[in-house]
């Protein structure tokens, strides 16, 4: 049971961790849900292309890393809105996997291919387990974490050092892009098959866990993990009152939205 | 005044770039994919324009387009960014649909006008929580806005496909409106409707209550310079409230013109993209009301020119996604980088 809610929390946390990084730096990444989208897509790609998964994720996750670290540079080169540039990504995310689907697959629909490697879900929540160690470490043990932490919080502390804060936002928004494409990826890799939309909503959800877990690296894992603990619930509870299942797909939307409310009312300022 | 009409200029000019950008996109994936590039430019430029029955639509799309632009000025002027455009436009649809095909002893007029209602109420309701909510929890109107609309789409994606749906149809989708139910059409079999006037009037009212009223200048002040009104005596977060309440129902609203007056129905699906192509051309009008006649009509053009030239050529893209996409990033460009320059 524990095992199985691990497995299931791993993309939440992963992604939630994105968002961690990035709302440290000051520009919560708008843009998750479109580099997990990406990322599902990719990984897809690459990995049956290539035969190998580790492949598969190491491209997707350049070329997430890619993305983030250009959009955070284009928006200093030309004074746009971080947010608005930000959201771009989700609608290009949508149009670019639809449309490299048709062309390569002749099909909108769900991708299946034998040639698919699979994995043991362990593995992930490993991976999960050491990502969470390391960012603990850099964000709250390094130089660069401090300085991090200081660009979105106490900008002034940095100018007078002499260090640009907007600079530690290309930085944080590539290393989001890319924990968000590794999210998207290990979503395909579960279900075993690119399912388009399979991963719809999570983007925004993830950017609740910053919240739900009070700003901190353990706070977001474990909001990610009760998170999906009480989505399960929600969806075994379908057994003892009947909702249509198309409506059951609203839930984790109103989840984090009720959650995100109640962390936000309880927060002291 | 110099420093306004500067900052206005280099806002025309990041309108101008993203639009040009994104016409330059259409174009070149035309060339790059089409086998006859010159018949499939000429139906993306001129497609929109080519006959009643396409201007007609075209003109259609501009009103939809205003009403939802016109909400997310209206959030935007007012200090606050609503995302949850594309749900309220589809719960408004739903609420007026519900009315439309209820309550047989009503004339049509008063059953368009309480469709209209509804829909405006429930686009209300939606927007004004998440307003309600920045002010009295601190919750980021970004995300409530957000998430209330996702929680709420797979509830009217239900009821569409399940209760509400004409059982006799393939589509999914409800049965059509009885005729005095729906929005007069103004050049048919085209789907432009009364909703076109109507919208036209809308961004005047706008205008007028926003740019001409007391509490209008204060409405804007809160929104452009929180501090500023502070010291004014009509602190910024009164507000939000207000600001996200209009925005969510002018998306109700247009929900509200696009079952009555472009569909006649109302199908699964139909606010897809509404609400972002709004943002969108709200920001190519820089959020001023009357700018949103030029942007609507040139959004309009390159969404309708583009979709005509595919299906001309045949291809299946996404391409109002790329066209969302492409205007998002770039319009609020504010300079070009200088080139050369250490960076």
């Amino acid at each position: 049971m524990m095992h199985t809610l691990l497995i299931a929390s791993v993309p939440l946390l992963l992604a939630g961790l994105g968002a961690l990084v990035s709302d440290l730096s000051g520009y919560l990444a708008v843009f998750l849900e479109g580099a997990m989208a990406l990322g599902a897509f990719l990984v897809w790609v690459f990995s049956v292309w290539s035969g190998s998964l580790l492949t598969g994720f190491l491209a997707s996750l350049g070329i997430a890393g890619l993305v983030g670290w250009l959009l955070s540079r284009f928006i200093r080169w030309t004074g746009a809105n971080p947010f608005v540039t930000a959201l771009a990504v989700n609608l290009a995310a949508l149009g670019i996997t639809e449309t490299v689907s048709v062309i390569l697959y002749n099909t909108k629909g769900v991708l299946r291919d034998p040639r698919f490697p699979g994995v043991n879900g362990n593995l992930f929540v490993w991976l999960a387990f050491l990502l969470v160690l390391l960012a603990y470490g850099v964000i709250y043990h390094t130089p660069l974490g401090l300085r991090l932490r200081a660009s979105g919080r106490s900008a002034e502390v940095l100018l007078q050092r002499g260090i640009d804060p907007v600079r530690y936002r290309d930085g944080a928004w590539a290393v989001a892009a890319m924990l968000a494409a590794l999210a998207g990826g290990i979503v395909t890799v579960k279900v075993g098959a690119y399912a388009p939309g399979g991963t719809t909503g999570q983007g925004w959800i993830a950017l609740v866990m910053v919240y739900l877990g009070f700003r901190r690296v353990w706070g977001v894992a474990l909001a990610a993990i009760v998170f999906t603990f009480i989505e399960r619930l929600g969806i075994e509870a379908q057994a003892f009152i009947s909702i249509p299942s198309t409506i059951l797909l609203g839930l984790p939307s109103l989840l984090a939205l009720l959650l995100y409310i109640l962390s936000q009312l309880l927060r002291k300022e | 005044m110099k420093g306004v009409g500067k900052a206005q200029r280099s806002g025309m000019w990041g309108a101008l770039f993203s639009l040009g950008s994104g016409m330059l996109l259409i174009c070149l994936l035309i060339l790059f994919t089409s086998d006859n590039p010159a018949d499939t430019l000429r139906s993306f430029f001129l497609g929109p324009w080519s006959s009643p029955w396409f201007i007609g639509n075209t003109l259609d799309m501009v009103a939809l387009l205003l009403v939802s632009a016109l909400g997310v000025a209206v959030a935007f002027r007012g200090g606050t960014f609503n995302l949850g455009g594309e749900g309220q436009i589809y719960i408004g649809g739903l609420g007026a649909t519900v009315v439309l095909l209820s309550f047989p002893s009503l004339s049509g007029t008063v059953a368009l006008l309480l469709a209209a209602l509804v829909s405006l109420v429930l686009g209300a309701f939606m927007g004004g929580l998440s307003g309600l909510l920045k002010r009295f929890a601190r919750a980021d109107e970004l995300i409530t806005s957000f998430l209330f609309s996702a929680a709420l789409t797979p509830v009217a994606d239900y009821l569409i496909a399940g209760p509400l749906r004409d059982k006799s149809g393939s589509l999914l989708a409800s049965p059509r409106f009885a005729t005095t139910r729906i929005l007069p059409h103004l050049l048919p079999p085209s789907s432009l409707s009364v909703s076109l006037l109507w919208a036209i009037a809308l961004v005047f009212l706008v205008f007028i209550l926003m740019n001409r009223t007391e509490s209008g200048y204060r409405f804007r002040v809160a929104g452009a310079s929180p501090e500023f009104a502070r010291f004014g005596g009509f602190p910024a977060p009164a507000y939000w409230g207000y600001a996200m309440t209009a925005s969510g129902a002018l998306h109700g609203l247009a929900g509200f013109f696009a079952v009555a007056g472009t569909y006649g129905l109302c199908h699964q699906g139909f606010s897809g993209g509404l609400g972002w192509s709004g943002i969108a051309v709200a920001l190519i009008g820089r959020n001023e009301p009357l700018a949103l006649f030029p942007a609507a009509l040139m959004f309009a053009w390159l969404k309708a020119g583009s979709d005509g030239a595919l299906l001309a050529s045949g291809l299946q893209f996404e391409t109002s996604a790329f066209v969302q996409a492409i205007i998002l990033l770039l319009v609020t460009v504010r300079f070009v980088p200088r080139l050369g320059r250490s960076l």
